[in-house]
Parts: C-alpha cells; structure tokens; sequence
C-alpha cells in the first residue's frame, strides 16, 4: 500500500501520505477513544513509509489538539525522521493557528528536541 | 526578589502524581528512577530541581550509576528533558562511572517500545529494554 488515507472526523485527523512520494500530512484533532487501534495501521505504514525512496521526506502536521497516546506517537514519529535526517533530507512544517500558544509551544518543544528540521509556520485561520 | 532557591540533596524523591512521575534521585547509591507519566502543565518548572541534579551529579557521579525508566505516557517537553538527561549520562562514560540504563515499557505499548530502541540506537550507552505487563 504505497498512499495511506483517512478522512478527517470530530475526533481524528486526516492522514495523507505516500511513500513514493516522501510525503505525509496530518491535520485535526487526534483524540481517538482507542489510539491503539486507530493508529495500529498508520504505524504498519509508517515502518514502509521510513524506507520511502524517494530523494527528500516532507511531513506536514497541523493538528488542533491532541491527546496524550497522540503525542507517543509524534515524539516517536519525529525522533524517527531525525534519524532518517541522517540518509536524506527531512523536512517538517510544524503549523499552528497563530492563536494556539500551546501548539506553538508544543512545536518549539519539538524544535528543541530534533532541531531545525522543523519550520514553524504560524497560520491566520 | 524572585530567586528559585537549590540546595543541593544527596537525596531527592518527588512523590507520583497524575501527570507527574515518581521521581527518585539518589546519589550515594547511584540511583535514578522515573516512574509514572511525565505530562506536566508546566514541564520546565517540575523538572528544575530534577535538572539541577542532574547537572550536580553527572559531575560528580557515583561508582556505578542505575537508571531506571517506567513511563507510561509522555508530552514533548518532558521528551526534551528526557533526552537531555540521557546526553548527559552519555557524557558519563569515560569518568569513573558505569552507567546502566533499563527501560521499561508495557507489553502492548508499541510507542515506548520505539522510544526506548530509538534511545539505544543513539546513545552510546546500553540500554536495556523490559517489556513488563503492568507498569
């Protein structure tokens, strides 16, 4: 399965990705009752994803709130880009509704702990 | 005159909360343990005291030095602070100290299973991973 999709809904994000390509974006909210089970086939993805040929990776994520079974995965998500920073380059535009202190927060946290492979990119919605 | 006072404890144990780990510091036996989740509201203010004697310690570190991690679930700030603590006892190696590292995640907690392989692979420190049933 090279594309990876699903559509957004009042508790989960959208998620689009393709692994030839090097792209992946996710955008919501990601409060999911049961994030085991939500995400159990984004991580099967994720692990070809990381393996994706193409020459650059971009990821984009413009979440609104999450919760805390959420942000395991994004700290995982993005400790393993940095890792992969080391094969080819990695790009991650952190967007954030220039409103929202706490993910402008979250996202310098990010910042702080794999670099400046993140943008951080405020948004007037 | 707003100063954070630190007087440095051989000693410092911080009892668990919901969103803060049991954290235990002790320097005569070389121990350091977290346990519990790490979400603080306010990340920077709870790990002061812990940074401190961090700093303090990997100094002046003890014989041999035990680091235990159980954590259930953590936000991006603690993972920062996390990390930091885990370059410093990198940096360790090469005093006169050993330095073990366990890490302890729940059997179907795929993400800290990562986060701990992940650890191991950038560290030059070994750490070892325990999948437990309960933490």
């Amino acid at each position: 399965m090279n594309n990876y999709k699903v559509g957004e809904t009042f508790k989960t994000p959208t998620i689009e990705g393709s692994i030839s390509d090097g792209i992946l974006s996710m955008k919501g909210r990601s409060l999911p009752e049961d994030a085991k089970t939500f995400y159990m086939p984004f991580r099967e993805w994720l692990s070809r994803f990381y393996e994706s040929p193409a020459k650059e990776i971009k990821v984009t994520i413009q979440l609104e709130y999450y919760n805390t079974a959420t942000s395991k995965l994004l700290i995982n998500l993005l400790l393993r880009l940095e890792q992969l920073k080391e094969i080819k380059p990695v790009s991650v535009d952190w967007i954030y509704d220039e409103d929202d202190l706490e993910m402008e927060e979250t996202g310098q946290d990010f910042k702080n702990l794999i670099g400046d492979m993140i943008t951080m990119k405020a948004i007037n919605s | 005159m707003e100063t954070t006072e630190y007087q440095h404890q051989d000693v410092l144990i911080f009892e668990k909360t919901s969103k803060t780990p049991y954290i235990k510091l002790d320097k005569p036996n070389g121990e350091i343990e977290l346990r519990g989740s790490s979400i603080p509201e306010n990340t920077r203010e709870f790990y002061y005291k812990f940074n401190r004697w961090m700093a303090e310690y990997t100094a002046n570190p003890a014989a041999k030095t035990n680091v235990k991690f159980a954590l259930m679930y953590m936000n991006s700030s603690s993972a920062v602070v996390i990390t930091r603590m885990l370059r410093m006892l990198d940096d360790m190696i090469g005093m006169k100290t050993e330095v073990e590292i366990d890490w302890y995640y729940e059997a179907d907690d795929l993400e800290m299973k990562e986060i701990g392989e992940y650890y191991d692979e950038i560290m030059k420190c070994k750490i070892n991973l325990h999948e437990v049933e309960r933490l």
